[in-house]
This record gives C-alpha cells, structure tokens and sequence, in this order.
C-alpha cells in the first residue's frame, strides 16, 4: 500500500504551482491570511517560479543547432561544416550513439524484469488501482473531466494520454457517466472512467495488457472492493465502495455494453 | 525516408526542439553539451518516428532527451554521477522548507539574474535538479513528471519541495551581498 503524506511544504509548492483544486486552494489561502510566515513563504515560493521560468524563457536551440537537425529531417548529412569551431570541439557520434543503443537494450532487460515482477505481484497492482480510487475520493473532485458524454471523455483520454479504452453508455442501466480522470500506476499514466450509481462512485481503469497482464480477479482493501476483466488490449479494473454482489453486476453491464458496441 | 515520416518529424521534433533544449540545457548544465545532447536526441527521435503513437508530442521528445542526457553525463561525467542511492542519501539532508528568515524576501528573488540562478540549480543533486527543470523549465504537470520519471507522485512533490528549500538556501550569500551594496 502507499503511504499518502500530507504536509505544509507539499500544500506550499502544490499551490505555488497551481496544482490545488479551487476548493483547497480556497482553504490554503484562507491559511495565509492568518499566518504571515506562511504567507511570506507562500510570496517567496511564487518569486522563486517566476525568476526561475523567467530565465528558461530566455533558453532557445541556437540556430545552428535548429538547422543541423532541420537537415536530418531532409535527409541531408548531419554532420556539421568542418571549419566551424562547432565541429572541432564536437565528439565523435558513433561511441553516442552505441552507448545509447546499449541502455536501451539494457532498459529493454530492465523491463520485462519489471512485468516478472508486476505479474508476480498481481494483487499489487489491483490494490494500487483501490487507492488511486480512494486518493481521488479524498479530493474535492473524484474526476479531472466531468461530463456525462462519452464524446467528451473519450477526445480527452485521446490528447491527454494517447491512449483512450471504450467508453460504453450504461445510463439506462442506471449507472451515469460522471467523467474520466488520469491515473499514474507503476509509472504508466492511464484512463480511469468514473461512472456514479446513487451516491457511489465506481472507477474503472484501463490498463493496456500489453504492460500489465493477469492482474488479480478480485481484491478488496480498506472497504473498497475491486474486480478485474480482460477485454481485447486492454485489463479492466473497475473499483468501488459499493458491495461486491453490485460492483460484478456493474462489471456485468459494462462487459455487456462494450460487447453489444454501446461504446465509442 | 518518406514524405510523411519527415513531416511527423518536424511537427514532433522540430516544433519542440526549445523545449527538449531546455530540458539538456538545465540537466547538463552548459549549452555545449546540450547541444550534443539534443542532436543525439534528434537522430534517435529520427529513427523511431515512425514508432510514435500519436499523442503527447513535447513528452515523447522529452523523454528521449532525459535518456540522451543521462547517456551522455555517464560517459562524460562518470566521476560527477554518484550512484542513486548516494543521491537519495544527500537529499535527504535538504529539508522541505528553510526557515524564512533565513532566506531572501520575495521582492529580491523576483529579481535573481539568470546565472544566480544556474548556480544554484548545479548546487542541487541530480535526481533533484532534474524534477524542478521538468517542472519550471518544461512547464510539466505533477502527473506528467511522475509519467515520465516512472516515480510515485508523492516522490515527485517531495523531491520538489526539497528542492526550491535549497535553492532559496543557496541563494541566500548572493541576495544579501546584493542588498548591503
């Protein structure tokens, strides 16, 4: 399980970077009226980003730098002209670049050895999902879109993660569409579709099987119950507080409906 | 190469390439070796374009280029680079946030000149420098760097704070010199 850490240094940088929500923004704010070493820290925190973004404005590729890979993409050699002083104090590519196809290899290695361990481990992976379920419970919104149509959530999923899983519409099961949100799960960011059944929010995740494969069936923690199904390219983990008999009749329908192609 | 894959190629990396600059400026440190570092990044982004999805262009881009860097700093620097687990040790000694009054007030940092700054970003160690150049330098989300570095969000906000607590630190000599002048 993850241990979720709350401090004030973490509130401080997230409002500085504008990554709070209206309503803990409301309250951070509310904080640094009352407290001015906050709010001085608050002050500093922000001239500290601006200084900081100022400078890398100023940061451009150099133009002959633009024009050398402007010609790779042309075709053309990209070695620069031998007489500029660019050429002279620029290092032979070729160790570069075996070097760089040596850590891909090795990075190639590294991963399948990272899905040993993620299939090994099946139950983590469903218990990472619960708690991105129960972090986006905590936060004043459960999704990071929120309509009720599919045409909306999917186009997002599409320029958000480039990787978008049917979005079926299962109103007239009773269950509506609240919305989609990113999730991060062993460093992939992926889909997460948020549908509402009464007062209960049920998270579906998506996650390409191509990465996470034989995720555990069922799983339950800390009054979440999730259940797991495989359809085409991608493992569904669908999560929620409802009881387990109502989270596999969701399941149930969602299957149904992707099936049935109430989905797009 | 064909005629589709050279526009892809300028609509991925060319219309990124200050941003990917950027990002081998802030982790190398000097622009001669992000310059270096970039064109590897580019021929590597040349030759798999055609592997390119779709999707989040500037973080394809990035991605290949922290690689690139991280290549290039191990064969050039390897006495700079510590091991990672040396790394997390010395950050753990940086603490989250200095006690204001032992750094500068707002209105000075506001007005810190580029290579203030730059020096006290090389203060940093690298796994920390690295999260606030993908944050200010490549306007990155929490998410997108937790994406791209593959750690946990919370290490990510972590390694943040830290980091702005010892830049406001090590800015401190250079601010009051400036105000006692």
């Amino acid at each position: 399980m993850i241990e979720t850490k709350f401090d004030a240094a973490w509130m401080l940088n997230a409002a500085a970077d504008g990554e709070l929500d209206a309503m803990s923004l409301a309250s951070f704010e509310r904080h640094c009226a009352g407290d001015p070493a906050l709010a001085a820290r608050y002050a500093q925190m922000r001239a500290l980003r601006g200084a900081m973004r100022g400078a890398s404005a100023n940061l451009r590729a150099p133009d002959d730098l633009r024009a050398r890979i402007a010609a790779m993409a042309a075709g053309e050699s990209a070695a620069p002209q031998s007489d500029s002083v660019a050429a002279m104090r620029r290092r032979p590519r070729f160790p570069m670049a075996a070097a760089v196809a040596l850590s891909l290899a090795a990075g190639g290695i590294a991963e399948r050895l990272f899905s040993d361990f993620v299939s090994a481990k099946a139950d983590r992976v469903a218990m990472l999902i619960i708690d991105d379920h129960r972090r986006a419970m905590l936060a004043s919104s459960p999704i990071d879109v929120a309509s009720d149509d599919r045409h909306t959530v999917k186009p997002w999923f599409d320029a958000k993660l480039a990787l978008s899983p049917p979005v079926v519409d299962l109103a007239a099961k009773g269950y509506a569409l609240a919305g989609g949100r990113a999730d991060v799960v062993d460093g992939a960011a992926v889909p997460s579709l948020v549908y509402r059944l009464r007062e209960h929010f049920i998270s579906v995740t998506a996650l390409p099987a191509a990465r996470f494969s034989g995720i555990a069936a069922r799983a339950e923690a800390n009054g979440y119950a999730a259940t797991a199904w495989r359809d085409g390219a991608f493992e569904y983990v669908a999560v929620s507080d409802l009881p387990r008999s109502d989270l596999e009749a969701f399941a149930a329908a969602f299957r149904a409906g992707a099936e049935a192609g109430e989905a797009r | 190469m064909s005629e589709t894959s050279q526009q892809l190629f300028r609509e991925v990396v060319l219309s990124n390439l200050d941003s990917a600059y950027r990002l081998a400026r802030g982790l190398t440190g000097n622009s001669a070796d992000a310059d270096d570092v970039v064109q590897e990044a580019c021929l590597r982004a040349l030759k798999g374009i055609d592997g390119f999805a779709g999707g989040n262009a500037k973080a394809w881009l990035l991605t290949i280029t922290r690689n690139a860097a991280f290549t290039f700093m191990a064969r050039n620097r390897s006495r700079m680079l510590v091991l990672e687990g040396d790394q997390e040790e010395a950050g753990r000694a940086l603490e989250d946030t200095p006690d204001p009054g032992a750094t500068p007030e707002a209105g000075l940092i506001a007005k810190t000149d580029a290579a203030a700054l730059e020096a006290a970003l090389a203060s940093l160690p690298q796994p920390f420098r690295e999260i606030i150049i993908l944050r200010e330098y490549n306007d990155l989300s929490y998410k997108e760097i937790a994406e791209m570095t593959r750690l946990p969000i919370g290490t990510v906000m972590s390694r943040l704070a830290r980091a702005r607590g010892q830049l406001l630190r090590a800015l401190a000599p250079e601010m009051a010199g400036r105000a006692a002048s």
